[in-house]
């Protein structure tokens, strides 16, 4: 699976998120959990996954036409249905919901290797947009 | 469900499409159709779908419930699709799209709901 070139936060780099693709109002991220992201329970924290999930939905939103030049999240909420392992390969597809002038509403869902559902999530960001 | 007028108009397993006609006994002062009406059918919608695919003579009842409201209404005919995402076997996850006569997308909601004894919970 080839990468797509992207600048990367700081943030992207630390927790390994990786760009898969992009499409219209759409991103996909991938990630490799770490021994380091395990929560009392020895899973996969939640605040990992719902890092993952932030970004993917920001991410998506960046492929908006008229373009957003600035994106913050306001609103960020998770259901988490099954726990993910250590070790585990988990994919964020986010996508665009709704795009505003002034906000983006978006969703995603967060799957493991095998296809199962992990979680789901939604966002709202504010956005300033690029003139058409 | 009967109060605020609304009614069933499809089902099938695992999903649950509610409709309002929405009025001026619906709006706030604002001049539109209050938050609270549309929550009201998105919620409905979403507690049913899951009660497709639950065994007979079991309820559930919301134990959290997040929606956007992405467009004003005025009035005209409100429909709430709602669809089961996962069942559990103690918590069950849902969403659902409210949509205005254009087909528009004015609310985007998702649930969780625990299942209950039928009796329990129910309007």
């Amino acid at each position: 699976m080839s990468n797509v070139a992207e600048a990367r936060s700081p943030a992207w780099s630390w927790l390994g998120f990786r760009l898969v693709e992009t499409g219209a109002g759409t991103a996909v991220v991938d990630m490799t959990t770490t021994e380091n992201m395990a929560n009392h329970s020895g899973f996969v924290h939640g605040g990992i996954i719902s890092a993952l999930a932030d970004s993917a939905m920001g991410r998506s939103l960046r492929t908006l036409k008229p373009g957003v030049s600035r994106a913050m999240s306001f609103d960020l909420k998770l259901s988490f249905i099954s726990a993910a392992k250590i070790g585990e390969e988990l994919r964020a597809a986010g996508k665009v919901v709704h795009a505003g002038r002034r906000t983006v509403v978006t969703e995603c869902r967060i799957e493991g290797k095998d296809g199962r559902l992990i979680a789901t999530a939604s966002g709202t960001f504010a956005v300033t947009r690029e003139k058409e | 469900m009967e109060t605020l007028g609304a009614r069933i108009s499809e089902s099938e397993p695992g999903r649950v499409v509610l409709e309002l006609d929405a009025g001026p006994q619906h709006r706030h002062g604002g001049g539109v159709v209050q938050g609270g009406v549309i929550t009201q059918i998105a919620d409905a919608a979403m507690g049913m779908s899951l009660a497709t695919l639950q065994e007979d003579g079991l309820w559930n009842t919301t134990i959290e419930l997040k929606i956007n409201f992405i467009r004003p209404v005025v009035s005209g005919r409100l429909r709430a699709v709602g669809r089961v995402v996962e069942m559990k076997q103690t918590l069950m996850f849902s969403e659902a799209d409210v949509l205005d006569e254009q087909d528009r997308l004015v609310a985007r909601a998702s649930s969780t709901c625990l299942a209950v004894p039928e009796g329990q919970g129910r309007e």
